[in-house]
């Protein structure tokens, strides 16, 4: 794989993610815990899981679709804007429960959340946090978002549906079904 | 006729995971996909474009593919199905035999990536994969422990 470095200070990108990265745990530690400890996990870390195994399929030869970051080359920031993703599942779900969009505004949920993603991917290129390859264009990560957010709320509601926990379980754990 | 290969790899790996009698709750074992998936991808990259220590045959879709099935399927239900073994029985006999059954499957299936010319070793070893299996079943055990109390203290049975 050729190395190509698009720069070498710490500059727009690194802040860029260190700054959505804060923001959005901060959020999370701010607001009122309506989830347990293993649906908060559940919610943080399947963003940086889809995050991984699309970027590391997409940007690696033989597609080589884009980069992150500095350079093609993996680097620690690159790993940490992974991170970046974390809270916008927590987010996702949170405000999909709270705002209760189940059954058909579930789509224009969805709708509402990709053009959101496609907005912060396009002010991460303005910034150099991605850089597109061989005809990649933005409007492509669209069908993605709208696929991965699906699955989310696929796998959310399969895992914690209430018929999955013991009936005299004291701890509360919200899950509208 | 290579992908053919890793794709029979990949069902047979999530069909012996479909197929447990003894299975740990559906969110733990979610959750345990992603962190291991996470682990294996990073794995993947940092050995094989940053450090150059095998070289991934990126000449064709179908051995490409076949990588992507190997790292994102075939290996990470392999390490599930020891998750659930291990950690659903109390008798040492059955967690050495599905730790041996685990080690050696990750051995013979990677040892066909080679064969397959999927991957060819530049200054990976097999020392290094066997240290790497065991890193990583470690790293499935103690993360598979922690959701795993983490769901029951939640109530999370299924």
């Amino acid at each position: 794989m050729k190395n190509i470095i698009y720069d070498n200070q710490f500059n727009g990108n690194e802040w860029f993610v260190i700054g959505v990265g804060v923001i959005g745990f901060a959020s999370i530690w701010l607001f009122p815990k309506r989830y347990s400890p293993l649906q908060t996990t559940f919610n943080i870390l399947i963003g940086v899981a889809f995050g991984h195994v699309f970027d590391h399929t997409l940007k690696i030869p033989p597609l080589e679709l884009y980069d992150l970051g500095d350079q093609s080359k993996y680097q620690l920031m690159d790993f940490y804007s992974y991170m970046m993703y974390a809270p916008f599942g927590y987010w996702f779900i949170y405000l999909y429960e709270q705002m209760r969009m189940f059954k058909i505004k579930t789509i224009v949920y969805i709708l509402f959340w990709a053009a959101v993603a496609v907005g912060l991917e396009w002010l991460g290129v303005q910034v150099g946090v991605y850089h597109y390859k061989h005809g990649y264009k933005l409007i492509y990560s669209f069908p993605i978002y709208l696929f991965l957010m699906s699955i989310h709320i696929l796998l959310y509601r399969l895992a914690f549906a209430q018929d999955r926990r013991q009936i005299n379980s004291n701890r509360p754990v919200f899950n509208k079904k | 006729m290579v992908v053919v290969i890793f794709l029979f790899f990949a069902w047979f790996c999530i069909m012996v995971q479909v197929s447990l009698s003894k299975k740990l709750p559906l969110s733990v074992n979610l959750l345990l996909f992603m962190a291991i998936d996470v682990i294996l991808t990073n794995k993947l990259t940092i050995s094989a474009f940053n450090l150059n220590l095998f070289k991934i045959n990126t000449n064709s879709i179908s051995h490409f593919l076949s990588m992507i099935l190997h790292n994102d399927f075939t290996v990470t239900f392999v390490l599930l199905t020891f998750a659930n073994v291990f950690l659903t029985t109390s008798k040492s006999s059955i967690r050495w035999g599905i730790s041996i059954y685990t080690f050696l499957f990750q051995i013979f299936i990677g040892a066909t990536l080679r064969w397959s010319h999927v991957l060819t070793d530049k200054g990976w070893n097999f020392f290094m994969e066997s240290m790497m299996i065991v890193i990583v079943m470690t790293y499935t055990i103690l993360l598979g422990r922690l959701f795993q109390r983490m769901a029951s203290k939640e109530g999370w049975i299924r």
